[in-house]
């Protein structure tokens, strides 16, 4: 439940202004002159005015209002909210009462205009509550404030309006919108990690052991389980299975110029959702470490194992990552590789072509053998090539 | 029943009582005969089966023709009898409005040709039974009011649900690029919620207070153009005549 009432305000509306004129063309010459019959017409056109001033402040006495609303959803998805109000009066309804709320998101820069949303409760009876419904779409990532709640009405003319504004903010953040990895980039990832693999273990063996099966043709003579193969008989090879537990940096190079075009936008649109993508796929599915770093002057880092948490803090720090002019990509691969163990996939997700063999660029880099190994195996993906489209889509 | 059909009831209502104190004041029977059968037939014809309705073209022009016929009286007759004109050009309005399909726009232009129907009868008419009539207005046009502003919100609330419809980006990679965020807000209830007893309830004390406050300022609003009451005996004797 919301809080008690923090502003009351009565004003008059338009169609009030408009009665007033109404009357004034009435009262006037009626009062002028002596015309009874108008003189009483103004009595009767004056009565409502008075009395739904008092309405309005009746209409919306003893409401309570509950808010109730997701705190997180992604850009471009349905976000339904509700509100339910009751009215605590023994005796007395409610009419036409609106509750609005407005949606601010917050940046950097400070706040932009906000979203205003209503919900109309044609009538709450005495004593009884109604539920009202709003839904919609934000389609910037970042954190919102909600509320405060504003309860209005009219009723019963339209003359005037009382306002009761309500309840605290609240906030909501908004993840990246996701979208899918195609084949090709599953088959990559499949591919580096069975490279991986194949460096560290002896050279034959695909994996973990799983089972026994029987010999197929193309299968290694390496493969052939003989201690079963002699008590069953018939040639039995060993199966393995695939690794997929392997540790992942995920580095998100998020630069525009510094008067960015529609297209710099989007790109670094496109890299924000690239990685919440390959993030969620990887918590999903992987079991190793992951980590994911942000770029900026000091680079945002966040580590840990393949997990749902994971995955949500990933999004938060994504949700409120903002693209910069000044370059930083050196820190941010820097700060990526510096507790990366051996054969840790990298993936560079960036808003520009990135040339890793620059070594004049990269020197620091390039000057520490360990990095150096490590900078040979990152996979850079530039979102503002056509390239990206191979790897991911999204609708 | 139904708010917007007992809203179109209600505006007919309202029409044909204004049009009759009209007439009253005219002592034209056919007026307020016309407009009668004319809310009546609309609110079957246009309101209730949709059969005839009258499209904003037609209807523009028709009310265009009504003010030049109206026009027309006005310079024929001159003087005094130019409110007659304006009388008539009231009900020519009106009719042409009541068929027409209905939206907020058109029952408040309703409302006001109504109201000036009655400030025109007001002027021309000085009987008790103008002034008993003119309660049975009031009732009917402060309920016509509350029942046009519960229709305002309901189809305010109801179009803006109705608008939201995201727009996908067409030939952008990112498909939110260009998007405005849209919220819609839901109705709470179909549009005969809140037609209650209670409602007419509340609108009877309404018209009642109005009542007491007409009559209230009809005692107490000082008339300037009269001198102030001093008694039978010295009140000013007027002679007219030889």
């Amino acid at each position: 439940m919301l809080p008690v009432a923090r502003q009351r305000q009565t004003t008059i509306c338009r169609e009030g202004w408009y009665y007033l004129v109404v009357l004034g063309l009435v009262f006037v010459p009626a009062a002028w002159g002596e015309v009874n019959l108008l003189l009483v017409l103004a009595g009767m056109l004056t009565g409502p005015m008075l009395f739904s001033f008092r309405a309005v402040g009746v209409t919306l006495r003893g409401l309570q209002v509950r808010r109730k609303v997701p705190r997180e959803v992604c850009a471009g998805d349905l976000l339904v909210g509700n509100f339910s109000l009751t009215n605590t009066r023994r005796r007395i309804g409610s009419w036409a009462v609106v509750v609005e709320e407005q949606i601010r998101r917050e940046t950097a820069r400070g706040r932009e205009p906000p979203i205003r949303l209503g919900v109309l409760f044609p009538y709450v009876p005495a004593g009884q509550s109604r539920r009202g419904v709003y839904r919609g779409r934000l389609v910037r990532r970042g954190r919102y404030r909600l509320g405060p709640v504003r309860l209005s009405t009219r009723f019963p003319f339209g003359l005037f309006c009382r306002t009761i504004t309500v309840g605290q903010t609240d906030s909501l953040v908004v993840f990246p919108k996701l979208g899918r990895l195609t084949r090709h980039w599953l088959a990559r990832r499949q591919e580096a990690l069975a490279g991986a693999h194949r460096r560290e273990r002896r050279p034959g063996v695909e994996g973990d052991f799983y089972g026994v099966r029987e010999w197929r043709a193309g299968d290694s003579r390496r493969w052939v389980h003989w201690r079963t193969s002699a008590r069953v008989g018939k040639l039995a090879v060993c199966q393995f299975e695939q690794p997929r537990n392997r540790d992942v940096v995920v580095l998100v190079d998020l630069w525009q110029p510094r008067r960015p075009t529609p297209q710099h936008q989007e790109n670094v649109e496109l890299a924000v959702s690239f990685a919440g993508t390959v993030m969620s796929n990887l918590c999903r599915k992987s079991g190793g470490d992951l980590s994911l770093v942000t770029s900026g002057p000091q680079p945002e880092c966040l580590s840990g194992p393949a997990s749902v948490a994971l995955l949500h803090d990933a999004m938060a720090q994504l949700a409120v990552a903002q693209a910069e002019s000044e370059d930083h990509q050196i820190e941010l691969i820097e700060r990526g590789l510096a507790n990366a163990e051996p054969g840790t996939d990298v993936v560079l997700v960036s808003t520009r072509t990135v040339d890793l063999g620059d070594a004049s660029r990269f020197g620091s880099l390039w000057a520490d053998p360990a990095r150096r190994a490590l900078l040979r195996r990152i996979r850079c993906i530039d979102t503002s090539s056509d390239e990206l489209a191979q790897y991911f889509q999204v609708d | 029943m139904h708010l917007q059909r007992l809203l179109q009831i209600n505006m007919a209502t309202l029409a044909a009582l204004g049009a009759l104190l009209l007439s009253m004041g005219q002592r034209n029977v056919g007026l307020a005969l016309s407009v009668s059968i004319a809310a009546i037939g609309s609110v079957w014809l246009t309101d209730v089966t949709g059969w005839f309705r009258l499209n904003r073209i037609v209807a523009n022009v028709a009310a265009v023709g009504a003010v030049l016929i109206s026009l027309r009286y006005l310079r024929f007759f001159g003087g005094e009898v130019d409110i007659l004109g304006i009388a008539h050009m009231l009900v020519y309005l009106q009719i042409i409005l009541l068929f027409q399909e209905k939206d907020r726009r058109i029952y408040w232009q309703l409302v006001m040709l109504s109201l000036l129907q009655v400030v025109v009868a007001a002027a021309l008419n000085q009987g008790v039974w103008f002034g008993l009539l003119l309660v049975i207005y009031m009732l009917a046009g402060l309920s016509a009011m509350a029942l046009l502003f519960l229709y305002s919100q309901w189809s305010q609330h109801r179009s803006d649900a109705e608008s939201a419809a995201p727009v996908l980006a067409a030939g952008s990679r990112w498909p939110l690029a260009g998007q405005r965020p849209e919220f819609t807000g839901t109705v709470g209830g179909p549009m005969r919620v809140g037609i209650v007893r209670e409602l007419f309830g509340r609108l009877a004390m309404v018209e009642l207070g109005t009542l007491l406050l007409t009559l209230l300022l009809f005692l107490t609003v000082p008339r300037f153009g009269q001198t102030a009451w001093r008694g039978v005996l010295t009140s000013p004797k007027r002679v007219v005549g030889f």
